[in-house]
This record gives structure tokens, C-alpha cells and sequence, in this order.
């Protein structure tokens, strides 16, 4: 029933033809923290990183060929959705790396994952987006939304916090548009992943 | 089945909203795919011009001869939905130009105080960004692609150093050249340093 429900609610996403990018401004950026849970189920298997460092950082056996999020070996992820055609989410890539460098000092980095979803990217489009912006985790291309949808399909940028657990995935938070005030937004991030009061 | 109901509205709600985009961008609506014949061809001499760029110096063609591959990205027109992704992908990808030893020129017939604003929105960009505004189109209409109702089309040309036209493509303006096609065809430049993928 519940994945009935999910496929309902993703069909309807896919028919939103929803603008690729750039709809978020400072003036647009929003969080929410309501949770939405995603069963694995429902998840499209991404391909397996080809670099032994990205399976590595994932958890994911060296032979592995595809995986789904929820195979990530992380109590929490965190999804940062981009497009690299969206200007926004240039501005906010630096951000991104620089929490991942913040969670590595405060040895958070096994409880904390990061990946990168380009959505209407191809994997050149989403592996230029890395290297410009040098990040340092794990991007895929999401090209045909496929990957985001569980999520609701996303504007971009989204940085999403999901908790991982075998069977599911829940979005405990989420940030749109551009980040505004990267300290506050990390201590939110930090609390939405309990490491916080 | 009142649950169903009541979910699939919030759906709905929830699609509406994933709709928004950029208020400061104008949405054009679809538009006829190709609305011009190139007046120009793979191995053409490249015809020169000279436009006003905005940082207010000129920029033509000639002055990269023998020097820099060229390549000329004509979208139709700032604030609008596919042009304000196009070039700040070209920003990100400025690797894959520099890697085949090549400039980018943006050009649209928007005038300079218009392209400043759109490119401080949508910016920063690292190529020269060039004015066809007055003679209206007047570059565009050298390479054929000035549409009827005065913008450009969104298209593409690669120029060797030695100023011929090794790629012209003109795309469906409604939607995003592929970067793989832009990148594949630099990689096929005569003379060009060794490309490395990113």
C-alpha cells in the first residue's frame, strides 16, 4: 500500500516537467524538516563508481556493479543535488565541499556520507561539475531524474540529509535554493544528523 | 480511498511548486526549433566581425588567427530560460575549452546594459560576452542564423586558427546542445594540444 502510494506520488512528479535549474535565489532559499520516508524498494540502482577511492568512501564492495543509497555504508547522507547548468548551484558547490571538510575534522565522516546527483546531467556534464568545483565525494549522473524522483524531484541546488537504514531511507532534512549563511546551515544539517543539541 | 484522494492532491500541490522557476526570467514558451538557413559551412573561411564585448573593449575573430581555436556560442536572447543555463555550463566547463586550446565567445543582439544585468544574475562567466545588438544581428545574419523575429538561433561554431569553420550546428532552440558534442567535436581540432578528460 505504502509503495503504492510512493508510485503515485513519484508518477506525478515525473509529469511535472519541472525547469531545470535556477529558480532558486537568496530570496527563494527555504528548508524544510519534515521527514519523508523512501522504501528501498523504490530506488533506482545507481553504477558503481569506477574509482577504488569513491567505493571505498561508500562502503561498497569492490565488485560491486550497481548500488542503491541505501547500500551506502553511513548512518546519514548527504545528497546534494545539482545541475551543472544552474548557476546557483556553482555558488553553492563550495559550501558543500567545505562542510565535508568540517564533518572530516569533527570525525564525523564515517557516521556522515556525502554524494553529489547531477539531474539532467550526463556523466561528462556531472564529472566537469566535480573537477570545477575539486568535490571530493562521489557525484552520478541523474540525467533522466530517475534517482531524484524518490526524492520528489528537487529544484536545484537541494542539499538533502537522509537517514540510511537497510530497508529505507528517510529525509530528515532538506535546503533550497542558496545558501545564505553556510554556519547556520551546517548546524542545522549537524542537528537534522543528531550530532547536535 | 479518501487517503488516496487526499495524497494525490498534495502530490499535485507538491508538483506545482517543483514548477517555479527564476521570477526575473521570462518564460518564452515553445517555440519553432529552427527558424533560419546557415549561411555558412564546414570548411568556410569564418567571417570576420567585431563586436563590442562586456568589458568595453572589441573582439573579433582576427585577432586569434594563428593563435587560439574559436568557439562562437549565438544563444537567442538574455533572461530566458535555456540561454541562463547554457553559458554558466560553458563557465563550468571551461577546462574542456582551455584543454583544446580554445576560446569561447558569447553573443547574443541583446544590447550591453541588458547583458550586464543578466550576466551579474547568472555569472560569473569567464569568456568574453559580445553585443550583436546595433546593426541588429549583423554577425548573425553573416553566419545565417537570425531568426525571423530577431533573435538568434542557438547555435554553435567551432573556428580553427587558421580561421576556417570546422563545426556549425544550429540546435533546436528550445532546448540545451549536449556537452558531449561540443567537447567531441573540439577534440577532433586539427593541431590542438593533447585533450585530457575530465
Amino acid at each position: 500500500m505504502f509503495d503504492s502510494l510512493l508510485a503515485i506520488v513519484g508518477a506525478v512528479g515525473l509529469f511535472s516537467q519541472q525547469a531545470p535549474c535556477c529558480g532558486a535565489d537568496a530570496a527563494s532559499a527555504a528548508e524544510c524538516t519534515s521527514t519523508t520516508a523512501v522504501a528501498a524498494s523504490a530506488l533506482k540502482p545507481l553504477p558503481a563508481p569506477k574509482e577504488a577511492a569513491d567505493r571505498e568512501y561508500l562502503g561498497l564492495p569492490a565488485e560491486a556493479e550497481n548500488f542503491k543509497l541505501t547500500d551506502i555504508q553511513a548512518e546519514f547522507l548527504l545528497v546534494d543535488v545539482f545541475d551543472m547548468y544552474c548557476h546557483v548551484c556553482g555558488r553553492t558547490a563550495p559550501d558543500i565541499k567545505g562542510f565535508h571538510e568540517t564533518i572530516a575534522e569533527r570525525k564525523l565522516d564515517r557516521k556522515i556520507k556525502f554524494l553529489g546527483l547531477a539531474v539532467n546531467n550526463s556523466p561528462l556534464e556531472a564529472r566537469t561539475f566535480r573537477k570545477k568545483y575539486s568535490l571530493p565525494f562521489p557525484v552520478f549522473s541523474d540525467r533522466r531524474r530517475e534517482v531524484s524522483s524518490a526524492f520528489g524531484r528537487p529544484r536545484t541546488p537541494t542539499l538533502l540529509v537522509v537517514k540510511l537504514s537497510p530497508n529505507q531511507m528517510q529525509v530528515v532534512y532538506n535546503h533550497q535554493g542558496s545558501i545564505v549563511d553556510a554556519a547556520k546551515l551546517l548546524d542545522e544539517v549537524l542537528k537534522a544528523a543528531g550530532d547536535q543539541p | 480511498m479518501r487517503i488516496l484522494h487526499l495524497l494525490f492532491g498534495l502530490a499535485l500541490i507538491h508538483a506545482a511548486h517543483a514548477q517555479e522557476t527564476n521570477p526575473r526570467i521570462f518564460q518564452p514558451g515553445r517555440l519553432k526549433p529552427v527558424d533560419s538557413r546557415l549561411a555558412v559551412k564546414v570548411g568556410d573561411k569564418a567571417p570576420d566581425f567585431e563586436l563590442r564585448s562586456l568589458k568595453g573593449d572589441k573582439v573579433g575573430l582576427r585577432q586569434y588567427r594563428g593563435k587560439k581555436n574559436v568557439v562562437i556560442s549565438f544563444v537567442p536572447a538574455a533572461w530566458t530560460p535555456v540561454c541562463s543555463g547554457q553559458w554558466p555550463g560553458y563557465h563550468v566547463a571551461q577546462e574542456i575549452f582551455e584543454q583544446n586550446d580554445a576560446v569561447l565567445l558569447g553573443i547574443t543582439v541583446d544590447n550591453i546594459p541588458t547583458l550586464h544585468a543578466w550576466v551579474q544574475e547568472i555569472g560569473p562567466l569567464w569568456f568574453s560576452v559580445l553585443s550583436d545588438f546595433f546593426p541588429h544581428g549583423k554577425v548573425a545574419r553573416k553566419f545565417g542564423v537570425l531568426r525571423t523575429d530577431g533573435v538568434t538561433e542557438r547555435a554553435l561554431f567551432i573556428i580553427d586558427k587558421q580561421g576556417v569553420i570546422r563545426f556549425a550546428h544550429v540546435h533546436d532552440i528550445n532546448e540545451r546542445p549536449p556537452l558531449e558534442m561540443l567537447a567531441d567535436a573540439l577534440e577532433k581540432l586539427p593541431g590542438k594540444t593533447s585533450p585530457r578528460k575530465p
